[in-house]
């Protein structure tokens, strides 16, 4: 081997040291968890006993009514939740980046507060706004000659009300995203534009947009991940209810391993999670990042 | 050079990387390894082992102020009567789905606590996990145990085993606001007594703005009873066993319970009430001073009293509902004390159960928190010290019933409260709700 080769090999060992501790924690606390509830589902694990039931729990799951309801649930609370929070956070931050606006800083900071705020604190503010009785909401919609409603305890909209607050919560940390995207877009191609007569709407279509693109695919990417894992709001405002209509598939993982210590069977609810999310994962990778490389040159 | 001295820094701080990733394992491995070295030595060596100090863990219910520094209170009372023992006190959250989550987690690390404070619903699904020590052998040997109520040891049951013994009843009371009975020109001494008054009454007491909003509530009709503690006493009332212990079986489609809950359903359609969770107390539009019937805890009654001195001596207090002749049986929950079955100290934990239990813990309790006692010799007193109120408690505690201590039960209280929501949201009969419930959970714990 030449002295090169050694040198390289050397190198490499030193990259492979750097990134061990990464793959260490990985592995004990990511993989490791994974490998384990998905060996769990195939057991009747109920805390104290614990035996091998192959297929069982998987059978079990198509004649749930209860878990695909909250499939239905949470794909609606995925779609609505990521469209929304994404559009707001692109319209904010288009706003904010304006200069002519006085005061910047202050409202950069004030939309991105709720998303460093804890869930369940959120939760409990937002209980009070959704009171029926004397809650915000319900004093705004009375000053607009609207009869008030039992936001969390009717079915017909407890399941948009804990949307609303989702979008909320999120809006703050997507807008951020995009401001870093939109102060990395070069000036000059929006100089270009406007020379060659591109309205603003034009501009944004056609320069705006697309140079956002990566960050859209990393907002989307995380943003489905995360509203997938939808449990802590839903936990604290409704429990799921009224009717199970705001129940979700964490939700319906954490009852049953947690309340009716179905631990086998909440595994393999969280194996159904797990693939659900890996084939919108992939299909986002495979369609939602074309067109990344760009060339600006 | 350059290249050489940039390698050995480059190798450096990945091998730095690489000790700071492993220290804190092996701090703790250290520490592990110490204790167990520990455990060891105390074990080699008995008369060493009863000289050192023993720690139990406690873990009593409520994360409250108050609660903390009265538990506070009793562990430092009763390390000081007990040298030897020193007690890690925890509060657990008071809703049982959280408890469940600690609970469960203790199990998994093997951290269960020694002595815990429980309710009644976790004597049938922990005690179906053998998570806690039988105590029959202790009871027979404590001097105190003629003194207990039949009623805390009986609740304290499962399987024939007792795996605990109740230390507070919890009933939830029916209470009326005697101001705003008289405002609705209604006789605040003569209060309704069966389903048909309270029925009459509701109207009465309800009071809208000129949108037709709910702005006084009649009636605390609760839009979710997920433990089902407010619907339940309808269902008894109206000869409904709900659940049969004795052979395991669900018995909530017969025709009492269908018609409690059609009974409530209707009461709902009249939209008299304040939607709110019947889980959550502070939420409860009589503990805000918005409803002039509600169903709360005996410690909700002295904390509305607290918060609102001007209206203690303006509380009434109501028995449950009869309906026609049937007799009436209200919902009367327990705490209770259990040891855990991992304890590695259980004669300590014995005796901290004991003095948990004592006269003088079980006098104050019932003084600060209004708990009825549970010991035959203090009965007496309590009901004199507020007699309106204490003996229409007492008469929760003797004729109530709390949830049934079956594994089951939270399966049960799943669907059933399910059924709750369809009927009082007017999407569905009673009949079909509880049904419907019946099928779904005799499918999940017929497997």
């Amino acid at each position: 081997m030449s002295k090169k080769n050694i040198s390289a090999l050397n190198y490499d060992k030193c990259g492979y040291l750097f990134i061990t501790p990464f793959y260490i924690f990985f592995f004990f606390f990511v993989f490791t968890p994974i490998a384990i509830n998905i060996a769990l589902s195939f057991t009747n694990f109920n805390l104290k006993s614990i035996n091998f039931v192959g297929f069982y729990n998987y059978v079990k799951l198509l004649s749930d009514s209860l878990f695909f309801i909250s499939i239905k649930n949470t794909f609606i609370y995925v779609l609505f939740t990521v469209f929304f929070t994404m559009a707001l956070g692109l319209v904010f931050a288009i706003a904010l980046t304006n200069t002519a606006i006085k005061g910047i800083k202050f409202f950069r900071s004030l939309y991105y507060l709720p998303y460093v705020t804890s869930m369940v604190s959120i939760s409990m503010v937002w209980l009070w706004l959704y009171e029926p009785s004397s809650g915000l909401f319900n004093k705004i919609i009375s000053l607009m000659g609207q009869e008030p409603k039992k936001w969390l305890y009717d079915s017909t909209y407890a399941l948009g009300a804990i949307i609303v607050m989702g979008i909320w919560k999120g809006m703050g940390y997507y807008m951020t995203l995009y401001i870093a995207g939109l102060n990395n877009i070069p000036g000059y191609l929006y100089e270009a534009a406007r020379v060659d007569g591109a309205n603003g709407f034009r501009r944004f279509l056609h320069i705006t947009m697309p140079m956002l693109k990566p960050v859209t695919f990393f907002i989307l990417i995380t943003g489905t991940i995360n509203a997938f894992n939808v449990f802590e709001q839903v936990n604290v405002m409704t429990s799921g209810g009224p009717m199970n209509s705001t129940t979700t598939i964490v939700h319906q993982i954490y009852t049953r391993a947690f309340t009716e210590y179905q631990m086998g069977y909440g595994a393999a609810q969280a194996v159904v999670l797990l693939l659900v999310i890996l084939v919108f994962t992939l299909i986002n990778f495979k369609y939602g990042n074309q067109g990344q490389d760009l060339d600006i040159g | 050079m350059k290249k050489q001295s940039s390698k050995l820094i480059s190798l450096i701080l990945a091998i730095f990387m690489l000790i700071t990733a492993f220290s804190g394992c092996g701090s703790n491995t250290s520490a592990d390894t110490g204790n167990t070295a520990k455990a060891s030595a105390a074990e080699a060596s008995g008369a060493q082992e009863e000289q050192e100090p023993v720690t139990l863990q406690y873990w009593y219910q409520g994360t409250d102020k108050a609660t903390q520094v009265e538990m506070e209170e009793y562990v430092k009372a009763f390390e000081e009567k007990n040298p030897g023992i020193k007690v890690e006190a925890t509060g657990m959250s008071p809703v049982i789905s959280e408890q469940e989550t600690k609970l469960n987690a203790a199990v998994l690390s093997g951290t269960y606590p020694d002595v815990i404070h429980i309710v009644l619903a976790e004597v049938g699904t922990r005690g179906s996990l053998n998570d806690f020590e039988p105590l029959d052998s202790y009871i027979e040997k404590w001097a105190d145990k003629d003194d207990i109520f039949e009623s805390a040891y009986e609740m304290g049951k499962y399987a024939g085993k007792q795996v605990a013994i109740g230390c507070a009843p919890n009933p939830n009371i029916f209470v009326y606001r005697k101001d705003l009975f008289r405002e609705a020109g209604l006789d605040p001494e003569k209060p309704p007594k069966t389903w048909k008054e309270l029925e009459a009454v509701v109207d009465k007491l309800t009071k809208k703005d000129n949108k037709g909003n709910v702005i006084q509530a009649g009636f605390d009709l609760p839009s979710v009873d997920s433990s089902l503690v407010f619907t339940e006493p309808f269902m008894r009332s109206n000869g409904s066993m709900i659940i049969d212990e004795q052979n395991l079986k669900p018995s909530f489609t017969d025709k009492g319970a269908i018609e409690a809950l059609q009974f409530l359903g209707d009461l709902a359609a009249k939209k008299d009430y304040i939607a709110h969770d019947q889980q959550k107390g502070d939420e409860k539009p009589f503990m805000n001073k918005k409803s002039a019937i509600g169903n709360i805890g005996v410690n909700q009654v002295a904390q509305f009293k607290e918060n609102n001195p001007d209206l203690a001596d303006q509380l009434g207090y109501l028995t449950m509902f009869s309906n026609d002749d049937k007799p009436a049986v209200g919902f009367c929950g327990y705490q209770l004390y259990a040891m855990g079955e991992t304890s590695g100290h259980k004669e300590e934990a014995w005796k901290l159960m004991q003095y948990m239990l004592s006269k003088e813990i079980i006098q104050d309790r019932s003084v600060k928190k209004l708990f009825p006692p549970i010991r035959k010799s203090l009965e007496e007193d309590y009901i004199q010290k507020d007699p309106a109120l204490n003996s229409v408690v007492m008469e929760y505690v003797k004729n109530g019933k709390g949830k049934a201590t079956v594994p089951w039960i939270s399966v049960y209280n799943k669907y059933v409260s399910n059924s709750y929501e369809v009927v009082i949201n007017q999407k569905g009969s009673a009949e079909k709700a509880l049904k419907d419930a019946e099928i779904a959970l005799l499918k999940e714990i017929s497997k």
